[in-house]
Parts: C-alpha cells; sequence; structure tokens
C-alpha cells in the first residue's frame, strides 16, 4: 500500500437501530417480552470508501444526519463499523471534540493535566510542555481559577492549546472552531498550517465554507452516508449548498402535504438524536451569538425600485437588495457583498465593495444597511441571495449566510428564456 | 511502544481516579475523614447491638465484626461504583475511545484507597487486642483481599455494560447487597447457623473469604487450603469470562448510551 496513505477507508457502512419504544429497565424488557421489539434501520453510513495522505488538510462537509460525526467517530474508534475496514497508519487522536473530560470545579492547571493524559500525553510530557499550553492560551493569570469561571471562548482556547500539544499525527477536529474569537481562529489556522508542515494530517468537520475553502486540500462532501464527492474544495462546497438548497425545499414541501413517510420519520427521530446530542455545540452558538460574534447579517430583503418588499421582480426593471448587518464593535474597511445564485446553485452574479472600490471606513456599532440598486437582466426563474462580510483582507468572514433570500424572476414580455442573463437586446434581419 | 501504553494507561487510571477524588470530596467539611467515618458509625452501632445482645460471652466478637466489616465495605463499594462507572463517564466516552476497563478500574481506586485506610485502623484494633498474625497468615490475608478485588472487577465487568441496558441493575445490586450482607458472617459466626445452612451459605463468595480471614488473623488457625484452591479455580474463568464479555460489549455500546 501506499505509504503516503495514512487513513484508508474501504466500503464501510454504519447502521443504527432505533427502536421505536425505549426499553430501559428490566421492567420494560419483562412486560414488553411478548412484543416483538420493533427496530428502524438508520444507515447513518453506506459504502462509504476514501482515503487521507499523509499532511493533507482534508475537510468533512454535508448536512446534518449526512453522517459526518459517524464517520469520525468510527475514525476515532469510539463506533465500530459494521462492516468494511478502515486502516490508519498513524497515531490518530482518539477525540473529536476539544475539552473531553473538562470539569468546570477544577482549576485551569488541573484540567489541562487531566484533559492531557486523556488525550495520551504522559506527565513527563505535560510537565515538559505545560507553559507551552498556558502561554498559547493566554491564560496565565487564570490557571488557579475555576474552569467553571471562564467564558466559552477561554475554556476554547484552553482546550485547542492542550489538543495542539498532544502530539498526534492525525487530528481529528468536529466544529473545533465554532466558538472563539477572530484572533484565536487566526491562530488556530496558523497552527493547522503549521501542522502541515511538519506533515501532519488535519481532519476537519465544519459547516462553515469559508474556513473550508480556504485551507481544505480535498474535501469529502458526505450526502446521507455516502460520498457525494471526494476532491477540490470548490466543486464540493458548491454541491454541498445546492444539495441543500434542493433538499430544504424538498423538505418543506414534505411535512405541507400531509403524507407523510416512513422515511420521513426515520428522518426526524434521526434529527431529534442529533440535536440531544448537540445540545452543547447550538449552547455554544448562542454564546458565539452574545459574545463573539462581532458582525452579523440581520436580514435581507429584496425590493422594487419603489422600495416596496416584493418577490417577483419584472425583467428589465430596477430592483433593490438591501441586507442590514448588526456590529458589535467598532470596525474599519469591511467588505460587505453578494451573491446571487440561480437554482442550480451557479452563482450568476457577485459583488462586493472592495470590488466595487466603495469605501467603507470606520463602522460604529449599531446596525449598518448596505442597499445594491441593480437592473434586472437575469433570465426568468428563481433565485437565491447570499450575503457576506468579511475582513479587510477577506481571509475572516465575520458571517456568511447562504440562500438567506429568495426571488424571482418573471419576464411577461416574452414567451420563455434560456441562458443565465437576458442582456438588453434587439434583433435586426436584412434580406438582400 | 507497549511499554509506553501500559505507562500510560496507569497514568490515565490514576489521573480519573485523582479527579473522583477531589470531586467527591470537594465541599465537604469533613472532607476524607468520611471515608472512614461512615464504616465506622456503622461498625459501632452493630457492635453496640450484637456484642451487647446476642454475644456477650464472645470476647473477640467486636475484632471479628470489624475484619467482617471492613472487607465487607471494600466489596460493596467497589462493585457498586465499578457497575456505575461507564454509564457516569457517558460524556467521556462519546467523545473519545478510552477502553472500557481503564474507567471500570479507575472508579475502583477509591474504595481501595479507602479499603487501606481502614485496613490500618484494624491493624490497630488488632495491636490493641494483642493479635500478632504471623506473616504466613499475613500473606494468605493479602490473597483474600486480591480475590475480593478480583471478585468486585469480575461484577464490574459484566455489569457495567448491562446497566446501560437495564438502568434498575443498580436498585437490584443493592437489595442484592442486603441480601449477601446477611448472607455472610459478618455480624454473626457462622457457626451459629446450623451446618446444612453453612454449606449455603457458602454459594455467596464473601462467606469464604470472611470466614478465612477472621481464622487467619484472629484464630491463628489455618483456613482449609483445599477450598481456596477451588475458589481460585472458579473465580479465574469467570474472571475471564467477564473480561471477555466486556470486549464484545463495548463495541456497540457507546453508540446505545
Amino acid at each position: 500500500m501506499n505509504q503516503d496513505i495514512v487513513i484508508k477507508v474501504d466500503h464501510i457502512s454504519k447502521s443504527f437501530r432505533i427502536p421505536q419504544e425505549q426499553r430501559n429497565t428490566i421492567k420494560e424488557h419483562v412486560t414488553g417480552f411478548r412484543k416483538k421489539m420493533v427496530y428502524e434501520n438508520f444507515h447513518a453510513l453506506k459504502n462509504l470508501s476514501f482515503e487521507v495522505r499523509r499532511g493533507e488538510f482534508f475537510s468533512i462537509i454535508g448536512r446534518n444526519g449526512s453522517g459526518k460525526s459517524t464517520l469520525l467517530k468510527i475514525l476515532a474508534g469510539i463506533y465500530s463499523a459494521d462492516s468494511g475496514s478502515i486502516i490508519v497508519n498513524d497515531e490518530i487522536s482518539p477525540f473529536l471534540e476539544l475539552g473531553v473530560g473538562f470539569n468546570p470545579e477544577l482549576s485551569g492547571k488541573d484540567n489541562i493535566y487531566l484533559n492531557a493524559t486523556i488525550l495520551g500525553l504522559s506527565k513527563f510530557d505535560i510537565d515538559r510542555n505545560y507553559h507551552k499550553i498556558v502561554n498559547f492560551s493566554e491564560l496565565h493569570r487564570f490557571m488557579h481559577l475555576k474552569v467553571k469561571n471562564y467564558s466559552s471562548g477561554m475554556q476554547v482556547r484552553l482546550a485547542f492549546s492542550v489538543a495542539i500539544h498532544a502530539e498526534k499525527e492525525i487530528l481529528l477536529m468536529d466544529e473545533v472552531l465554532a466558538v472563539g474569537d477572530v484572533n484565536f481562529q487566526v491562530k488556530c489556522f496558523n497552527v493547522f498550517e503549521e501542522f502541515i508542515k511538519q506533515g501532519k494530517t488535519i481532519i476537519f468537520v465544519s459547516h462553515d465554507p469559508a474556513s473550508v475553502q480556504k485551507y481544505s486540500d480535498r474535501v469529502l462532501y458526505l450526502e446521507s452516508g455516502r460520498a457525494g464527492y471526494i476532491g477540490n474544495a470548490n466543486e464540493a462546497l458548491s454541491r454541498y449548498m445546492y444539495t441543500d438548497v434542493i433538499k430544504e425545499a424538498k423538505d418543506d414541501s414534505v411535512s405541507a402535504s400531509e403524507t407523510p413517510t416512513n422515511q420521513s420519520n426515520i428522518g426526524e427521530a434521526q434529527s431529534d438524536k442529533i440535536q440531544g446530542d448537540s445540545s452543547q455545540v447550538t449552547d455554544r452558538e448562542d454564546a458565539v451569538e452574545d459574545v463573539e460574534k462581532i458582525v452579523e447579517i440581520v436580514s435581507v430583503q429584496v425590493l422594487n425600485d419603489e422600495g416596496k418588499i416584493t418577490g417577483e421582480i419584472i425583467h428589465g426593471q430596477i430592483f433593490q437588495i438591501r441586507v442590514q448587518y448588526r456590529l458589535l464593535k467598532d470596525l474599519s474597511n469591511l467588505i460587505f457583498g453578494i451573491i446571487i445564485y440561480d437554482q442550480k446553485k451557479r452563482a450568476m452574479f457577485t459583488t462586493n465593495t472592495f470590488s466595487e472600490k466603495v469605501k467603507t471606513g470606520k463602522i460604529e456599532p449599531g446596525t449598518v444597511t448596505m442597499n445594491y440598486r441593480i437592473t434586472n437582466y437575469l433570465s426568468a426563474g428563481n433565485y437565491l441571495l447570499s450575503a457576506t462580510v468579511s475582513d479587510k483582507t477577506q481571509r475572516i468572514y465575520y458571517d456568511w449566510k447562504d440562500g438567506i433570500q429568495s426571488f424571482k424572476v418573471s419576464n411577461n414580455l416574452r414567451l420563455m428564456s434560456y441562458g443565465g442573463a437576458d442582456l438588453p437586446h434587439e434583433i435586426v434581419m436584412k434580406k438582400d | 511502544m507497549n511499554l509506553k501504553k501500559q505507562l500510560h494507561y496507569r497514568e490515565t487510571i490514576w489521573m480519573l481516579a485523582k479527579t473522583d477524588l477531589k470531586m467527591r470530596y470537594q465541599g465537604s467539611w469533613l472532607g476524607a475523614i468520611w471515608v472512614f467515618l461512615k464504616p465506622f458509625c456503622l461498625f459501632l452501632i452493630l457492635n453496640f447491638v450484637f456484642s451487647n445482645l446476642f454475644f456477650k460471652h464472645n470476647p473477640t466478637y467486636t475484632i471479628r465484626l470489624l475484619v467482617g466489616l471492613i472487607l465487607w465495605f471494600f466489596f460493596a463499594e467497589s462493585t457498586t461504583v465499578g457497575m456505575n462507572s461507564l454509564l457516569s463517564k457517558m460524556d467521556i466516552l462519546k467523545k473519545i475511545y478510552i477502553p472500557k476497563w481503564i474507567i471500570i478500574i479507575s472508579a475502583t481506586v477509591h474504595s481501595a484507597l479507602a479499603f487501606c485506610f481502614n485496613l490500618v485502623i484494624l491493624f490497630l484494633f488488632l495491636i490493641a487486642y494483642h493479635i500478632f498474625p504471623n506473616v504466613l497468615h499475613l500473606f494468605l490475608f493479602l490473597v483474600y483481599i486480591l480475590l475480593i478485588y478480583g471478585i468486585s472487577l469480575t461484577y464490574s465487568f459484566f455489569a457495567a455494560p448491562l446497566i446501560v441496558r437495564f438502568r434498575d441493575l443498580n436498585q437490584i445490586w443493592e437489595v442484592l447487597l442486603q441480601v449477601l450482607f446477611y448472607a455472610s458472617p459478618i455480624i454473626y459466626p457462622i457457626t451459629a447457623v446450623p451446618p446444612n445452612v453453612q454449606t449455603l451459605l457458602y454459594i455467596n463468595p464473601m462467606t469464604l473469604l470472611i470466614e478465612h480471614s477472621k481464622v487467619v488473623l484472629i484464630d491463628n488457625g489455618i483456613a482449609r487450603f483445599d477450598h481456596l484452591l477451588i475458589f481460585i479455580a472458579i473465580f479465574i474463568p469467570c474472571f475471564l469470562g467477564s473480561l471477555w464479555y466486556l470486549k464484545s460489549a463495548s463495541k456497540n455500546l457507546i453508540e446505545n448510551m
């Protein structure tokens, strides 16, 4: 086998049996003895194969319930696959989330030792690395404070510091950057880059398209347990976003119609379970909103030229897109942008303040509204809007909301139109 | 590599146990003294009741009771925490791979430490009673102690994965412990029951170990060696069986938690 392949996943499948009634006590087992246990099989992973090479930044994306976490848990050895094989040729970090085993009642120092031990460091190594860990987390003054008194950002910083000193060759990272301020995120990615240079391998699961696109060498797009795509980031992301939108539209129509199928029941059960599991994560996301998210996209509206909200725009007319942002800090030289996608998730039009040389300058905390006035030369059809805001380097996206608004372009004058744009034109025929 | 792993396992067990200890006595006024206070209070009560009511003519009743109680507490505590260990570490186990036996053993470290503490008290009592067991007897006592720990682990290895599916194993074991307590010669000498009942009592593994401990420590006599061998011959396959069970049950354990 090729030496450079550190993880080889070969046709693995994993399904969970979800009992329709939960039996947790002996009484329930005895009273329910005569009834046959009814299970529903939920196939989390279906015949999945892929390889990860040494020194790669390998991202995994997919919808909730597409099997990302299951896959990572199998890689870490927490779950075992039903069939297929996994070959791991290097020391793999056995953890998925930062701060495993953190005990809020213990001091920061005690938690470093506890967490690092669980992650596989020896006492000797921890003693040796203790100062490096503390330095990286920038929490010198708080080492003797109980972790329960830390803010969520501080906790993540501490946990991440320990994690990167765990000295494993392959790192598994599941949504690790959901918390932490922008500076810290940059610092984390610098560490990742450093790791890659050292020949370490990173497997990264995230919902954040910007960081996936920025850093990944290759991306695995999981589509309900199957490999939807493996390859370059742009392609994977566009497939991810596209199917995402289509699926959501379908889900809406399913829940609207009154014929729920068995399939959707399973889906619901699973998503319930996932929500239960990830309650911590949502807590963190709340924390992001409160503390860390310094710019947020509040609303996106589509208006006609008179300034009335509309969902339909006539071809050839001027319309407006209004994006409202909320800033929690004063920031300078932000770049605001929009993207219009067609139904096939092709970007039809993008613009931002950088490319149009609009000076945004210093902005005080509060709300900011960006107004885009556009002459509508799109062809008839349905379109989706994305809004973004980034720093001046376009390296850090403070917020990026995909498919946040939709609108329809209609054309009363002509019978039909093909192609992405419907440009103003005339046709002249000359007969000799 | 293997040595490194072993060392790491040992460090992990100790680290988890240390955290457990810190958490257990955090904010409690008497702290770790409770380790000794709890069994000692029970000992005082039982001693008061039984030595005055039933066993007035037995001059060594108090020390016999103490031997039995200390061994019993070790067994009862280590099985209970061992059984609950996986369930209580669920949040960690869901996020990281740790061999299950490490979690179970680290949970029992506290009981083992408490037991050592109680042993010191036992030896003080022995000295006060002018009882000085010889080296062979002390060695046999050590073997009994190790066997008690072995039985506790055997039970924990079976029960810790099972309790994930049958949560009421906790209550059942509590009741069963009560039954076993009275079915062990702790508050009464085994000679106090008719011979045919005695045989029945030996089904309880603790009966033999407690009875033999009393014989070697206090009576300075030699306990039946053949009984011990039979005991060990039964114990070893049970222990191996529990290891095998834990290993096979671990495979799909976490996803069912």
